[in-house]
C-alpha cells in the first residue's frame, strides 16, 4: 500500500471523478489547510456520547443491549458550535467526525489524532482502521491520556485521515446493514451482531469437556 | 402584619424558588438553538423577580396606610404568573431530543428567516401529528397583568412533531406547513385572500352559506352561519399554508402530505377547522404542479382527486352535516384563486421551480445511489441547497432507492433500513450544505457561528 499524496488527493476528492470511484470527505472547509501531503484533517462534529457508569455493573460486549441499557449507559451529548466539551484525565467519550466519508473500494485510511492534540495528552481512536467500501461518520474514541482536563470544540481539527492506495476488494459495496455504515453519530458497538462466534467456542468448550478421554 | 398574608407570601416565594429551580436544572442540557435557551431561561426571570418583589410587598403591608387586601391581590397574581410560566416547562420538556433532527430546525429557521424574522422552536410530541401553537400571548398576558418585566419575543412560537418519527427526515417536510401558519399568524395572509377574491366572490359565497340558513330551523340560523364562516375561516388558513409549503418545497411537501394524511383518518371527511384530505392532496398537487413539477408527479397521480363541483340543488339531497362539509369545500374553490394569488405574491422569487433543481438532479442522484449526503457535490463542486436536497431524498425513496445494495432481512425489514439511511443521510447533507453556505462569512467576523 501507497500513501496517496496531496495532488492525487485533491483530484480523488474532486466532482470531476465520478462518484463510484471518488473519496467522498464533506464538508472540507478550508482545503487548502486541511488537505496535506498524505492526508486530511478531519474536525469534531456535535454530538457525543459520555458513559454513565454508576447505573451498570460492567459491559457483556456480546450481549445486545436494549434501548432502556443503552439508556442507563450512555448518554448522547449535542454540543453547540460555541460551546466546549471537557475531557477529564481518564475520561472516554465517544465522538463522531463533522466529515461523512466514504472510500471507494481500492483505497483504505487510517485515522489518528493531530499531533497538536496528541501532545495535551488527547488520543481520538483506538481502532484507526478505515476499510474500502466505508460510508460514514466517523466514531473517534476520545481518551485524555494528560493529568489535566482538555476542552474540546465540535469544528476543531481533531484527528487526521490517511488515506492508501490498496488492492481494490473483492466485495466493493457494503452493505447499508454493516454494522456501522451510514452512522451520522457516534454509536454504541456492535459486537453483539458477532455473538454468534462466541456462541460456537461455547459450543465447542462444552464438546471437548464431555468428550471421552484418551 | 395578617397570618395569612405572611402564609401566601411564604406560599408564592416557595413556588418561585421551585420554579427557578426546575428550569436552571433545564437549562444544563446543550440546545441546538438559542431560542431553546431563550424559553427556558424566561421562567427563571420571572420567578427571580417575583423573589425580589415579595419583600418589598411585606413591607408595604406593614405600613397601617395600605390596604392589606390589594397587597394580597397582587401576591394572588405573581401566584397565577408563577402557574402560567410553569405551564411553558411542556414546551421545554423533549427537547433534547433533537439532538438528531438538530439540522432540520436549521433549515426551517433559515428558511423562515427568507420570509420573516423567525423565533421559534420544535418540541417532540407523544402524537403522530404536527402542531403549531404561538405560545408569548398566553404567557405573556399574566406577567403583564402582575406588573412584572420579563417577556417572551411576542412571535415566539412552538412547532410540535412527533417524538416517535424524530429521526425520519423525509416526513418532517410537514413543519414547513406550519411555517405557513407561523407567516399567517403574523400576516393575516387569509385576510388578504379573502379581500383579494373580490366583491362577486364574497357575495356568492355569502349567498352560498346565507341559503344554507334558509333551510335549517330558526333560531340556530344565526349560529349556524357564525359556525359556517368560522370554519370556512380555518379552511382557508390551513389552504394558504398547504399552498404557501408547496410553493416553497415542491414535490417533497406533496409527497410527505400524502404519507401524512394516510394515517389521519380523522382528516379525510374534514372537520371545522381541516378540509378534506382529498381536496388539500388536489390543492396542493395542483400548486407543485404549477412550479412546473407535473413530469414528476405521474407517480402519484393515483392519490390525486379532483373535489366535485357541488351545485346547490344538489347539495340539498345531502344530511345536514354532509351539505355542510360540501358548502365549505365549495366556497374554498370559491375562494382558491383568491388564496393562491397571495401567497405566489408573498412567496415571489422564493418558489422552488423544477428548472433550478433539473441542472443538479443527475448529480445529486449519483451521490445519493453511494450512500453519500448530497450537501455537497465534491471538492469545490456545487453547494445543494435544502430543498433540492429533500426533493431529491423524495423522489429516491419512491424510486425504490435504485442503485443501494440489497439488505438481508424480510422486504419490510428492507425498506425500514433504508429508509433509515436515507433519512440520516438527508439530515447530514442538511448540514453540510448549511456549514459550506454559512462558512465564508465567518471569515468576516472572526468568530464561531452557532
Amino acid at each position: 500500500m501507497t500513501v496517496v499524496g496531496r495532488e492525487r488527493l485533491v483530484e480523488l476528492l474532486s466532482d470531476d471523478t465520478p462518484v463510484p470511484e471518488r473519496l467522498v470527505v464533506t464538508p472540507i472547509l478550508e482545503p487548502d489547510i486541511q488537505i496535506g501531503d498524505g492526508c486530511i484533517d478531519i474536525r469534531l462534529g456535535n454530538c457525543f456520547v459520555v458513559t454513565k457508569s454508576a447505573r451498570v455493573g460492567g459491559i457483556e460486549p456480546f450481549k445486545r443491549p436494549t434501548p432502556t441499557e443503552l439508556e442507563r449507559y450512555q448518554e448522547t451529548l449535542y454540543v453547540g458550535f460555541t460551546q466546549a466539551l471537557w475531557i477529564h484525565p481518564g475520561t472516554f467519550v465517544l465522538g463522531g467526525t463533522l466529515e461523512y466519508i466514504r472510500l471507494p473500494s481500492n483505497l483504505y485510511a487510517d485515522v489518528t489524532a493531530r499531533s497538536s492534540w496528541a501532545r495535551l495528552g488527547l488520543s481520538i481512536a483506538c481502532a484507526v482502521a478505515v476499510h474500502p467500501g466505508f460510508y460514514g461518520c466517523l466514531t473517534l474514541e476520545l481518551v485524555n491520556n494528560g493529568n489535566t482536563p482538555v476542552a474540546v470544540h465540535p469544528g476543531d481539527r481533531i484527528g487526521q485521515l490517511t488515506v492508501y492506495e490498496a488492492e481494490p476488494a473483492a466485495r466493493p459495496e457494503r452493505k447499508p446493514s454493516g454494522k456501522y455504515q451510514g452512522q451520522i453519530i457516534p454509536s454504541y458497538s456492535s459486537l453483539h451482531k458477532e455473538s454468534s462466534e462466541r456462541e460456537r467456542w461455547k459450543a465447542l468448550g462444552r464438546a471437548l469437556r464431555f468428550a471421552p478421554k484418551q | 402584619m395578617e397570618q395569612d398574608l405572611q402564609e401566601l407570601a411564604g406560599l408564592v416565594y416557595q413556588r418561585a424558588s421551585a420554579v427557578e429551580t426546575t428550569f436552571a436544572r433545564l437549562r444544563a442540557r446543550d440546545f441546538p438553538t438559542h431560542q431553546f435557551e431563550d424559553l427556558a431561561k424566561f421562567p427563571q426571570l420571572v420567578a427571580r423577580e417575583v423573589r425580589k418583589k415579595i419583600p418589598s410587598w411585606l413591607d408595604l403591608a406593614s405600613d397601617p396606610r395600605v390596604q392589606t387586601a390589594s397587597v394580597k391581590r397582587m401576591l394572588q397574581r405573581y401566584g397565577q404568573a408563577l402557574e402560567f410560566v410553569h405551564q411553558s416547562l411542556d414546551f421545554v420538556v423533549n427537547v433534547e431530543v433533537l439532538s438528531i433532527p438538530a439540522p432540520f430546525v436549521l433549515f426551517l429557521q433559515e428558511l423562515g428567516s427568507e420570509f420573516m424574522e423567525t423565533s421559534f422552536v420544535l418540541q417532540a410530541a407523544p402524537l403522530f401529528n404536527y402542531s403549531f401553537r404561538r405560545v408569548a400571548p398566553t404567557l405573556n398576558r399574566p406577567l403583564l397583568q402582575a406588573g412584572l418585566s420579563p417577556r417572551l419575543a411576542e412571535n415566539f412560537a412552538v412547532f410540535r412533531f412527533p417524538a416517535a418519527l424524530r429521526e425520519d427526515g423525509l416526513q418532517h417536510c410537514v413543519l414547513v406547513h406550519e411555517l405557513g401558519h407561523y407567516l399567517d399568524t403574523g400576516e393575516l395572509l387569509y385576510s388578504d385572500a379573502w379581500d383579494d377574491a373580490g366583491p362577486a366572490v364574497r357575495e356568492r359565497i355569502e349567498r352560498f352559506i346565507g341559503t344554507e340558513m334558509g333551510i335549517v330551523r330558526k333560531g340556530v340560523e344565526q349560529g349556524l352561519q357564525t359556525a359556517l364562516f368560522r370554519a370556512l375561516t380555518s379552511w382557508v388558513i390551513e389552504t394558504v399554508c398547504d399552498v404557501f409549503a408547496a410553493r416553497v418545497l415542491g414535490p417533497a411537501y406533496l409527497f410527505s402530505s400524502i404519507e401524512f394524511v394516510r394515517f389521519r383518518p380523522d382528516l379525510t371527511k374534514g372537520s371545522d377547522t381541516h378540509p378534506p384530505s382529498a381536496t388539500r392532496l388536489w390543492i396542493i398537487h395542483k400548486e407543485v404542479q404549477s412550479l412546473g413539477w407535473g413530469p414528476d408527479l405521474a407517480r402519484v397521480q393515483h392519490e390525486i382527486s379532483e373535489p366535485p363541483h357541488w351545485s346547490y340543488a344538489a347539495l340539498r339531497t345531502l344530511g345536514q352535516q354532509e351539505r355542510h362539509l360540501r358548502i365549505l369545500e365549495r366556497c374554498l374553490q370559491e375562494l382558491l384563486p383568491a388564496i393562491r394569488r397571495v401567497v405566489r405574491r408573498r412567496v415571489g422569487a422564493n418558489a422552488c421551480k423544477r428548472g433550478s433543481y433539473l441542472a443538479q438532479e443527475r448529480r445529486i442522484v449519483e451521490v445519493l445511489a453511494c450512500c453519500v449526503p448530497p450537501g455537497e457535490l465534491g471538492l469545490d463542486g456545487d453547494v445543494i441547497s435544502p430543498r433540492d436536497i429533500l426533493n431529491a431524498a423524495w423522489f429516491f425513496h419512491l424510486g425504490g432507492y435504485q442503485g443501494w445494495p440489497e439488505v438481508p432481512g424480510s422486504q419490510l425489514d428492507q425498506a425500514f433500513q433504508k429508509r433509515q439511511l436515507l433519512s440520516r443521510l438527508v439530515f447530514k447533507a442538511l448540514e453540510i450544505s448549511f456549514v459550506v453556505r454559512h462558512w465564508p462569512a465567518t471569515r468576516k467576523t472572526g468568530r464561531r457561528t452557532k
